[in-house]
């Protein structure tokens, strides 16, 4: 060990020290530090004792435990992935385990008395086979990985939210833990992930060395005569366990992985043993010391989770460390679609399916309505209860085809422009913004007009898009610095939201109903709302078809051909947000369509801009309107809210593309 | 602010009242999108023709409902086909409910919407409010006498139970009332803050909410078992249905826990899982007796 790694580590354990004093001070019992000092020292049987030794220490134990864990699972998994950006959270581990932690309390008889880090171990394991098949199909290029992470998350955190909203009140006591909290009752859980983790660590150390081969490359590794996919296996298995300890102990928790193995890194550490020791101790103290500054900030009158502070630590850090990334990287195009010809006769049944499925939508329902009646409803002769039906079902078939339209063409915008196919207004923080901004009309100030919602969410959408081109250097900047910068500001907003929601149980279901994002009762006042944007953003990105085949291709390519890449990134990003700010600010934050409507398109029309844009307009908008009927009529009376259901088909969807490894680097 | 919107939407009510008067005598045929609206409606001796997730109704709250009442679905989107279907000439609903679907909601019918939990954060805020909205709900199914006598029915309720309490020697007791708010693994109440409809219940008994640390904007405040240091000279009423039993449990395991003050003189109570703390009059009257009840 190198005498910087030791100085690095020595930092480390020192604000461990620091946080952890300061830590075990902070109460909400009202003590005074003579009286936790006596308690720690001196009365084992009182009161103050038992609190002090029971509650503040594991407290700040289970800091230690996950911060730790999350430190060394993110050394494992960059390791494994060769990607300085993978850790448990952008990899999509925790998402799965927030998820089986929150079936689990909503059915209780899934796991009966099962303890929290075994039911997370589950969900975890879940997430890293997804990320597992993708890397193992794709190899290494940082920035997709990532962002098909995220992917992840984002459905498996829809289906979360679709179970908080089955069992609204069984589920609402798990906002404190799923927003990332230190909160113990006693050492039970934490002795229990201090051994898990304490032996997965020790077995870690071991593996080390083989990591250390194993990272020189395959062939180099063979020679020396490692089995490097056995490595492979056993560190993500060893991170899976890790990233368990850290969700069962203190929930779900972004960003500390990477910002500790940012730390181990910047001490150029000669191998895998002297990065863990780096990243180990920083993990605990970046945890521990969140959970301080949560409690100073917010106060000790309601808990405040230590997981927020993480996501708002470490976006900016995350930013930072996009902005020194280097220009160039392969950008993600779509093998598939290069590969696509222009196929009128599927994009001719394409659209005859969107036909079929609006008109389809108009007649099912509660009560059948025939075509007929629909035509003389629409010539205003229609009567009684089949006219009113149509007066229900229409307006919100027209929001959902027009919003799926606005959002497949942002995403076709966007994922020309950062050049990357996993690219979607729901990674690069338009949703994100638009989210912390309806939150905040939603649970602070719901006694404001509903006109309200609509300008906030589409402002905040436009805002967090505009800090995203700025964080990231505007025009100059490259595509993976853009989508990186995107996922920090993504993930920092929904830290926001994590608190927003935390002490909101009666009004809870309404922000997280927006979050999965839905169509229902949807009116000709949101249609109106939503088609004043539209028809000016439509055209103007269809203007713009020949920048985006340009834009596609190569920055120097543009420029030699004349245009000005930079103005031309920036003015087509904004429009590519607008579009996705006002659907979602219609409908709340529907993830997917975006992101799956324009791969679903280059399949059938090929990579041509001209003839793409139209036809991933029709895919989504007849996505969300198959979704938007599906939701009405599956489990009628209750509703699934149409954002569910597309979510329900875009993962499996996502996941299908991923494994046939659909998606390439150039 | 508030004050004024909920002047706007009585203006507005009668205004509709007016014009629909010729027509449309008392509404027969009412939908109830939230629980505290159906436990109203069904106080002021209505029968609902629909309402929202009767399942939870069910489990959560313990006001008993008259029979065939047609389920439309959640709270959040209830289905607005079914309710069509049943042509009400009425729906009530919560303004944090009713964003999306009021407009909607409005091509079927009266919508009377109700404001349960306004912005101001003053003692009894949540209380005032419920009972301003069991006064709005009674006027627009045109049983005004009944619903002010429902509403002096819990409050002389109130005084004979603050008369028992007393007789008992637990008036001016301090008294805090928790639900859960964590993981089974991971144990955390919610205590309600005094701006809730259980801490005016509490108080209007005779009683002190001791629970004293900042409003909150929907009652309760997220805490650990050390918050419950600052009350431990008063008394705990724990409120939760079945499905929270074994994080309770898991709560009161705790050594700390057994070490506070009120646990080890016994002022500990748990009172039935169907006691709805962001109910109706009936709800809070049924509270206010249970809670009496647990502590005499």
């Amino acid at each position: 060990m190198t005498r910087r790694v030791a100085l690095f580590a020595l930092a480390g354990l020192g604000l461990l020290v620091v946080a952890v004093v300061a830590n075990v001070a902070q109460g909400q019992g009202g003590m005074s530090l003579s009286t936790v000092l006596d308690a720690l020292l001196h009365n084992r049987d009182t009161l103050e004792g038992a609190l002090v030794r029971d509650v503040r220490l594991p407290r700040a134990v289970s800091g230690i435990v996950a911060g730790g864990a999350l430190g060394a699972a993110a050394v494992l998994l960059i390791a494994i992935t060769r990607n300085p950006l993978a850790e448990s959270a952008t990899l999509g581990l925790t998402a799965g385990g927030a998820l089986a932690v929150t079936l689990v309390a909503a059915y209780a008889s899934l796991a009966p008395g099962a303890p929290t880090i075994a039911v997370a171990f589950v969900g975890v394991m879940f997430g890293a086979l997804l990320i597992g098949t993708i890397a193992a199909a794709a190899g290494s290029a940082p920035i997709r990985i990532v962002l098909a992470g995220m992917a992840i998350s984002l459905a498996l955190g829809a289906a979360t939210a679709a179970v908080q909203l089955l069992r609204e009140t069984e589920t609402s006591s798990l906002f404190l833990w799923g927003a990332g909290s230190l909160l113990q009752s006693g050492w039970e859980q934490v002795r229990a992930g201090a051994l898990i983790g304490v032996v997965v660590l020790i077995a870690t150390i071991g593996l080390a060395r083989a990591l250390d081969v194993a990272t020189l490359g395959e062939s180099t590794a063979k020679a020396l005569g490692l089995r490097t996919g056995m490595t492979r296996l056993l560190s993500g298995l060893a991170a899976t366990l890790l990233t368990a300890v850290a969700v069962g102990v203190a929930g779900p928790i972004a960003f500390v992985g990477i910002l500790s193995a940012a730390i181990a890194r910047a001490a150029r550490p000669r191998g895998h043993a002297a990065q863990l020791a780096v990243a180990v101790p920083w993990g605990a103290a970046i945890v521990v010391f969140a959970d301080v500054v949560g409690r100073l900030l917010f106060g000790l009158q309601t808990e405040t989770p230590a997981g927020v502070i993480c996501a708002l630590i470490g976006a900016p850090v995350l930013i930072l460390a996009a902005r020194k990334l280097r220009d160039g990287g392969a950008p993600v195009v779509d093998a598939a679609a290069s590969a696509a010809r222009w196929r009128p006769r599927a994009v001719a049944l394409v659209a005859a399916l969107g036909l079929g499925a609006a008109i389809a939508s108009l007649c099912i329902g509660e009560l059948s309505v025939g075509p007929g009646e629909i035509v003389r409803s629409i010539f205003g002769r229609g009567e009684g209860l089949g006219s009113l039906v149509l007066e229900l079902r229409a307006p919100r078939l027209c929001v959902a085809l027009l919003a799926g339209a606005c959002l497949a063409v942002s995403g076709v915008v966007l994922q020309a422009t950062i050049r990357n196919a996993f690219a979607g207004p729901e990674l690069v923080g338009v949703t994100g913004g638009a989210s912390v901004a309806a939150f905040v009309v939603l649970l602070v100030v719901p006694a404001a007009p509903h006109g309200v919602l609509p300008l906030a969410a589409f402002a905040g959408g436009l805002a967090a898009m505009g800090l995203v081109l700025v964080l990231a250097g505007s025009g100059r900047t490259s595509p993976q610095r853009l989508a990186l910068v995107g996922l920090a500001v993504t993930a920092a907003c929904a830290a926001v939201t994590t608190l927003l929601v935390l002490n909101s149980q009666p009004a809870a279901s309404v922000a997280i109903t927006w979050l999965t994002g839905s169509t229902y009762a949807e009116s000709w006042a949101e249609l109106r709302l939503l088609a004043i944007p539209a028809a000016v953003l439509l055209p103007a990105a269809w203007l713009a078809v020949r920048r985006l085949d340009v834009l596609m291709l190569d920055d120097e390519l543009g420029a030699a051909l004349g245009l000005r890449v930079g103005l031309a990134r920036v003015s087509l990003l904004a429009i590519g947000a607008a579009l996705a700010a006002s659907a979602v600010a219609v409908t709340g934050a529907i993830a997917f369509v975006g992101l799956l409507a324009p791969h679903a398109a280059r399949l059938v029309a090929g990579g041509n801009h001209r003839r793409l844009l139209p036809v991933a307009m029709v895919i989504g908008a007849t996505l969300l309107a198959i979704a938007d009927a599906v939701g009405r009529i599956a489990f009628a009376p209750t509703e699934v809210p149409s954002g569910l259901v597309v979510a329900l088909i875009g993962a499996p969807y996502l996941s299908w593309m991923l494994w046939r490894g659909r998606l390439a680097v150039a | 602010m508030t004050r004024r919107i909920t002047a706007a939407i009585l203006l507005a009510l009668f205004a509709g009242l007016a014009l629909a008067a010729p027509s449309q005598a008392a509404p027969k045929r009412v939908v109830a999108l939230e629980w505290d609206a159906l436990e109203n409606l069904v106080a002021l001796g209505m029968k609902p023709v629909g309402a929202a997730d009767l399942r939870g109704y069910r489990t959560y709250v313990s006001v008993g409902l008259p029979g065939a009442i047609t389920d439309v679905g959640s709270r959040q989107e209830p289905s607005i086909e079914r309710i069509a279907k049943l042509r009400p000439d009425l729906i009530v609903v919560p303004n944090n409910r009713a964003g999306r679907n009021l407009k909607t909601l409005r091509k079927i019918a009266r919508v009377l919407v109700t404001n349960p939990y306004p912005g101001d954060t003053g003692n009894g805020a949540h209380f005032n409010a419920m009972v301003r909205d069991f006064r709005v709900t009674a006027n627009a199914v045109g049983r005004k006498s009944r619903g002010e006598s429902v509403l002096r029915g819990m409050s002389s309720r109130f005084g004979s139970l603050r008369t028992a309490l007393r007789r008992a020697k637990r008036g001016g007791i301090r008294v805090t009332i928790a639900t859960p708010g964590g993981t089974t693994s991971s144990p955390a109440l919610r205590l309600f803050t005094s701006n809730s409809t259980a801490a005016e219940v509490v108080r209007r008994i005779g009683l002190r909410s001791a629970w004293s640390a900042r409003p909150q904007r929907y009652g309760f405040s997220t805490v650990g078992v050390e918050a419950l240091r600052q009350v431990q000279s008063g008394w705990l009423a724990f409120v939760y249905p079945s499905v929270f039993s074994a994080q309770i449990r898991r709560f009161t395991r705790q050594n700390s826990y057994k070490r506070l003050a009120m646990v080890k003189k016994r002022r500990v109570r748990n009172l039935p899982g169907n006691t709805w703390l962001f109910g109706g009059p009936v709800s809070a009257r049924i509270f206010a007796e249970r809670l009496t009840a647990a502590l005499t």
